[in-house]
């Protein structure tokens, strides 16, 4: 215990004895930490909402005016056998006039029948993101007239998870690498420091282990500081976004439907990935940096 | 103790700091190794540290082949081995107990211990009520004592002392060679790497010249020139 408590002291010590060091170190993976974890947060809530998403995103075909009720099944066959749909619905042409009547002026309406309508499937994709090679699919079906979807919507809501995904990605090993640069170079310099002792200790019988574990311990000071300040901030800046939106966020960003993953769910998920991270990345950057530099 | 046995060490430069040289400093002994820059003074402590090598030939080492001692098996060896620097190589930002029980932390003593032995060092030393300065506040000569208790901390057999009155005007060498002579009394096997011709003629013990790398005198109770 007496050990334990002396490399304790000695690791507190010299990080306090490289002051501007540590604490560049220290920012560089809260900020890390921070970016990484807002982005996050985000996927969190896109996955955990990605069935209202889907939901949103609907896919309407019309089988050409006139058809009969052997083409329409023939085509609501070919939608099934296909396997990406989850939700059909089907709508025939009278039903469509009812809806046109209500809409517009009944009397022209009248006069021009239901038979102009054209009756429509609505689908809802298992995934969509394969909605293009469905509609591509869905306009080669005979008796198909037209494919309507909101394209805009589709291929915004697919294109803004694939580049978060994306840039969460690449942020995250970017910011990965610089923090374990930092972290590294401090246990670097703080080698470089304090040779002398490294040196001493090698000459008067001191293992490998004994020589680096300071070192090592100092790398995960740094890391595990950084975590913790970027958990709590995250955490913070969550609960706030969560109360804003539950009260009044989701109506004025016209996403009624949406939730968010709940405050304590998300709280802990960040403090465990950015611990298991804070540390990783201040244990391997102190290994990155004694690497090199020690040699019995 | 230790045997050169034919020993040589070409460096990678191609420098041949060692040229078959054949030596046996006997447990308990007091020896002098003397010759000028250049020598293989520094090889032959490097040689029985192992921080390097023998090219050709054996070492042994209080009976242990240093060939055979592999990486893992250093620090142990080490620890049988104390060494005194002309630099000293204390720690500035520790104080004078403090980097002697650094000397026993690393190598695993327990706090109680180490309570109980630095004390002890300091007296043998003479520097007991000195135990709080820092190396800055201390002379050439106490901070080279505290070196020399951090060298034995651990109960070497055998203390290297690589021109440990290299710093040191002539009364504080000869304080600082006869607290060496008098652990090598108390039975440690003791070299002392050295120009200092004072020294060596005042102590009249074995001396050892090397001369490119040549062992070209070896003498009982020698002096430095003769």
């Amino acid at each position: 215990m007496g050990y334990k408590m002396y490399i304790f002291g000695e690791v507190i010590t010299n990080l306090n004895r490289n002051r501007v060091l540590t604490i560049t170190s220290i920012i560089t993976v809260f900020i890390m930490l921070l970016l990484v974890g807002v982005f996050g947060v985000f996927l969190l809530n896109i996955s955990y909402n990605s069935e209202y998403m889907d939901n949103m995103l609907e896919i309407r075909i019309f089988i050409t005016p006139g058809s009969d009720e052997y083409r329409e099944n023939f085509v609501k066959e070919a939608l099934v056998e296909d396997g990406s749909i989850k939700y059909l619905e089907f709508e025939s042409n009278e039903q469509a006039f009812e809806k046109a009547k209500e809409m517009f002026d009944s009397q022209v309406l009248e006069d021009l029948g239901p038979n102009f309508l054209p009756a429509s499937y609505t689908v809802r994709l298992k995934d969509s993101i394969n909605v293009k090679d469905f509609v591509a699919f869905v306009e080669s079906i005979p008796d198909v007239y037209q494919v309507d979807y909101h394209s805009g919507s589709f291929d915004f809501a697919v294109s803004l998870t694939s580049w978060i995904n994306l840039i969460s990605g690449v942020l995250a090993i970017l910011l990965g690498i610089l923090s374990l640069f930092l972290i590294s170079n401090t246990v670097r310099l703080a080698m470089a420091s304090r040779n002398e002792e490294v040196i001493i200790m090698k000459y008067i019988g001191a293992t490998e282990g004994r020589i680096k574990l300071p070192f090592i311990l100092e790398g995960t000071v740094i890391g595990f500081t950084g975590a913790i300040g970027a958990s709590l901030l995250i955490s913070y800046l969550y609960n706030r976004v969560f109360e804003w939106f539950s009260t009044q966020g989701a109506e004025e960003l016209f996403l009624a439907g949406l939730k968010l993953v709940s405050v304590k769910y998300t709280v802990l998920m960040i403090f465990l990935v950015f611990f298991g991270l804070g540390i990783l990345l201040g244990i391997f950057g102190s290994l990155l940096a004694i690497r090199k530099n020690l040699r019995v | 103790m230790i045997n050169f046995n034919n020993v040589t060490k070409v460096y990678k430069s191609g420098t041949e700091a060692l040229k078959n040289v054949d030596l046996a400093i006997k447990k308990g002994e007091f020896a002098f190794v003397i010759g000028p820059s250049g020598s293989g003074k520094s090889t032959i402590i490097k040689l029985i540290m192992k921080e390097e090598e023998p090219t050709g030939g054996e070492l042994y080492v209080n009976g242990v082949d240093t060939r055979d001692v592999d990486r893992y098996e250093v620090p142990g060896f080490r620890k049988k081995i104390g060494v005194v620097f002309q630099d000293y190589k204390l720690l500035q930002n520790k104080t004078a107990y403090q980097n002697i029980a650094f000397a026993l932390r690393v190598t695993k003593t327990n706090g109680r211990q180490i309570r109980k032995m630095v004390p002890q060092l300091l007296a043998v030393v003479g520097l007991l009520d000195k135990a709080n300065d820092c190396p800055d506040e201390l002379s050439g000569g106490e901070q080279q004592r505290v070196a020399i208790a951090r060298a034995i901390a651990n109960n070497p057999d055998l203390l290297i002392a690589d021109e440990p009155t290299g710093n040191l005007d002539p009364k504080t060498s000869l304080e600082i060679m006869n607290l060496i002579y008098k652990i090598n009394q108390m039975g440690t096997t003791v070299l002392v790497a050295t120009h200092d011709k004072t020294i060596v003629d005042t102590f009249k013990q074995r001396v050892i010249v090397l001369d490119e790398g040549i062992v070209t005198r070896d003498v009982p109770e020698g002096r430095y020139g003769v």
